[in-house]
């Protein structure tokens, strides 16, 4: 993708991007999302993450109108939130699956969705362009009933982006996209930062590790965590190594397992995964378990803490 | 309504652009095309076949030009409403179903819009059809019969005109109210029923309900007959195609996409 430009931010206030108070929605008896408050930074690039049927796309729906919220209200860019609200001018869009008019060509249909925000032409035109070559669609040909669900999700973002948007939310934006696709779709919310909030639900936790500055955790309709990622890294990780062994493996990890301050052990092909309770004990009890049970060490290394550990840890607490 | 221009135009586009545009007025052509022909060869027909059937005779009136209307009216109004309803079901209802509509009106569209341009689209194409096949059909009746009812065959045309945008108007509405194209069409079918039995319940029923326009086009071939004799049937089916495109507006405005 070509960088874009973007739009400038002359007396951007500082107000929340986001908004929900108690929003709840209920299905059939069911809560799919149950008393939500979330506040997104203006600016931000905030993920908002949860196991499929947390209620992330529910969440979404609401605030866009396409759902009427059970109980609570919310706000888009200080505005109410609803199938009416004035922040539609302001806001782009990209749900998980894009469907779009089959006989148009991509051009055209960035054109009819410039329109539809009351764009001059020429503004039209000229952004049209610009959203082609950024998403790696100019001179396609093909109307798009043709194009792959990469080009679709690409024509998606395109689409989202045309009206400059204050705030951007996008559902799943990168699930249908390959490695290179996906770099390229997390490039592009890097660059738009400066400008836009970006609000995305996904369950790529790499993905939010990437370009995110702060996360939601959703479980089963119930908000679990809302922070900075550093800030959930030092609430809920906890100390981990990473070691391999000439031989012996298995047994070895046999061993850790019945130990009191083993919080976890993963085997990974010939690697060793573990999680302590008590770092500073690891640190001095696995090496001489090693050398006790006369095994050959090939590695052995404090582990990062990782975003898909704190995820498993706050959805297994919840 | 704002958005209703683009929606507009991209509904027209969209009809051009694939076989929509072919299938109403090409139907209603045809109908104006070989409803003055049958009629013309209808007593030779009945003939050969009588001829075949052994010997029994037919006794058939020499046919007329307003025979020829007639049976161009008859199939519009049978044939060609039905085919109006097939290809208007879905309408919104598709929308719905394949997502695209999301695009839409996460944008600053009023949802009225949306229902309001289809149901314009819509009846451009009903419109344009009965055009084309009124043109084709008064051809051929002048080109077979004497003395052709130009006048009155066009006030069955204007009448059979806003039947069909009712009609269009009503599988709007369905589309709009329904989940499927196929409960759209079940629900319209049975909307267009209900319209062609009514009238026969009663004289006020003929002349106050949008149904009553399927007999008012051939009573415009009376003698003395004008336009004005179906002025309340008029009103009334544009007043209720008005209604059941606000009514899908505000059911639209109000659903969970």
């Amino acid at each position: 993708m070509r960088p874009l430009t973007t739009g400038d931010v002359p007396g951007r206030d500082l107000a929340l991007a986001v908004e929900t108070r108690g929003l709840g929605k209920r299905f059939q008896g069911v809560d799919a999302v149950t008393s939500l408050d979330l506040r997104v930074p203006s600016g931000s690039v905030f993920g908002f993450l949860g196991p499929n049927g947390a209620g992330k796309t529910t969440t979404i729906r609401m605030l866009l109108g396409l759902a009427r919220p059970s109980s609570g209200e919310a706000f888009l860019l200080g505005e109410p939130a609803g199938p009416a609200s004035a922040a539609r001018r302001r806001i782009g869009f990209l749900p998980d699956v894009p469907a779009f008019y089959g006989w148009m060509k991509a051009g055209e249909y960035l054109e009819f969705a410039g329109r539809l925000f009351g764009m001059e032409r020429q503004a039209i035109r000229r952004r049209t362009a610009e959203l082609l070559e950024f998403t790696g669609l100019a001179g396609v040909k093909t109307r798009i009933s043709g194009f792959s669900r990469g080009m679709k999700q690409r024509l998606g973002l395109a689409q989202a982006l045309i009206n400059q948007p204050d705030l951007l939310i996008l559902d799943e934006p990168t699930s249908a996209l390959d490695p290179l696709g996906r770099r390229e779709v997390l490039e592009a919310i890097k660059a738009l930062r400066v400008t836009t909030t970006v609000f995305f639900s996904t369950h790529i936790l790499a993905d939010v590790e990437r370009v995110c500055d702060r996360v939601a955790i959703l479980d089963h309709g119930h908000l679990v965590a809302e922070e900075t990622i550093a800030g959930l890294k030092a609430r809920y990780s906890r100390p981990a190594f990473r070691l391999r062994l000439e031989a012996g493996t298995t047994e070895f990890a046999a061993a850790l397992r019945g130990l009191d301050w083993v919080e976890k052990v993963e085997l990974a092909g010939d690697e060793l995964r573990i999680l302590v309770s008590d770092a500073e004990a690891g640190k001095v009890a696995i090496p001489g378990l090693i050398a006790q049970r006369g095994l050959a060490l090939a590695r052995f290394e404090v582990s990062e803490p990782t975003l898909e550990d704190v995820f498993v840890k706050v959805v297994g607490e919840a | 309504m704002s958005g209703l221009s683009t929606l507009l135009g991209k509904e027209i586009r969209e009809i051009l652009r694939t076989s929509r545009i072919y299938v109403i007025p090409g139907l209603f052509l045809f109908f104006g095309l070989t409803s003055p022909l049958l009629t013309k060869l209808m007593p030779e027909l009945l003939k050969s076949f009588g001829g075949s059937a052994g010997g029994i005779e037919i006794l058939i009136p020499p046919q007329t030009a307003v025979d020829a209307f007639a049976q161009f009216f008859k199939n519009l109004t049978q044939v060609g409403i039905l085919a109006v309803i097939l290809t208007t079901m879905g309408a919104v209802a598709d929308e719905k179903t394949r997502g695209t509509v999301l695009l839409v009106v996460t944008k600053p569209v009023a949802r009225v819009s949306v229902v309001v341009a289809k149901f314009l689209a819509g009846v451009l194409v009903v419109v344009f059809g009965t055009a084309l096949g009124y043109v084709a059909a008064l051809y051929y009746t002048i080109q077979l019969f004497p003395g052709v009812p130009v006048a009155a065959s066009l006030r069955a045309a204007t009448v059979f005109a806003v039947y069909v945008v009712f009609i269009v108007a009503l599988t709007v509405w369905a589309s709009t109210v329904m989940r499927s194209q196929v409960a759209a069409a079940g629900v319209a079918l049975a909307g267009f029923v209900t319209a062609g039995i009514l009238p026969s319940l009663s004289p006020v029923l003929a002349r106050w309900t949008p149904g009553g326009l399927v007999g008012l086009t051939g009573r415009m071939f009376a003698a003395n007959a004008s336009l004005g004799d179906a002025g309340e049937t008029i009103a009334v089916s544009l007043v209720v195609s008005f209604l059941l495109v606000a009514a899908a507006g505000w059911s639209l405005g109000r659903q969970e996409l």
